[in-house]
Formats: C-alpha cells, structure tokens, sequence
C-alpha cells in the first residue's frame, strides 16, 4: 500500500458523502440540464446520478441515501447500495464529492 | 412516470473543451 493508498478516503455504508466547496451542481437553461461544475471539468449527469448526488447533503450515510432512493425507484436496496458505493468511490477519487 | 433505476453514469467533459 502507497501512502497516497492510505489516505484515499473509502466509500462506506456510513460515508455521509457531500459535494467539496469547489464544486456545485448548476442547471444549465440552455441544456435544460444539470451540470456539475467543478474549476477544471464540467460532469453530466444522468438522472440516477442527479438523484444520488441531491441526497449528498454530508448529514446523511450512504445507507440512508441508499434507503430513500429505493423508495423513489422501487427497487432493490442492496443492488442500489452496490452501485452507490461504486460511483461514490469513483467520484471521490475524481474529487467530485467528498467523503 | 415510474422511474427505474439503473447504474450511475456521468459524462465529463473539460471546462476548457
């Protein structure tokens, strides 16, 4: 393990994720789309992620997120998670969100 | 509209694109 491995924060069930200082989510009128602007790179959403990213507030846990949206989506809480834990870490390491 | 949920994705592309 490197030490940039140590300090690379993991997406857990009790992450309260929550978007850094530097990055906001923006609807774009022109699009008629959100965006998520950070300095050096616009990301595109899609609606699942604009879903999961309007939950990341830093007061709720991933498993709360998760919860809510399987309410929203009728679906299947731990297929959810497994997905949220994948793209929160992703988005962590693309400094996105905040862990 | 019932919503169904599928894999995340974002599209990213560079500011100065």
């Amino acid at each position: 393990m490197t030490p940039l491995d140590a300090a690379r924060p993991l997406a857990k069930a009790d992450s309260a994720p929550r978007l850094p200082r530097h990055v906001r989510l923006h609807f774009d009128q022109i699009r008629g789309a959100w965006a998520l602007l950070s300095p050096e790179k616009v990301l595109w959403p899609d609606e699942v992620s604009l879903s999961i990213l309007k939950l990341c507030d830093g007061r709720r846990s991933i498993a709360e997120i998760c919860g809510e949206l399987a309410i929203q989506y009728e679906a299947d809480v731990d297929e959810i998670q497994t997905d949220v834990l994948a793209f929160a870490q992703d988005w962590s390491d693309r400094m996105v969100l905040r862990l | 509209m019932k919503k169904s949920w599928a894999k995340p994705q974002m599209c990213q592309v560079s500011a100065g694109f």
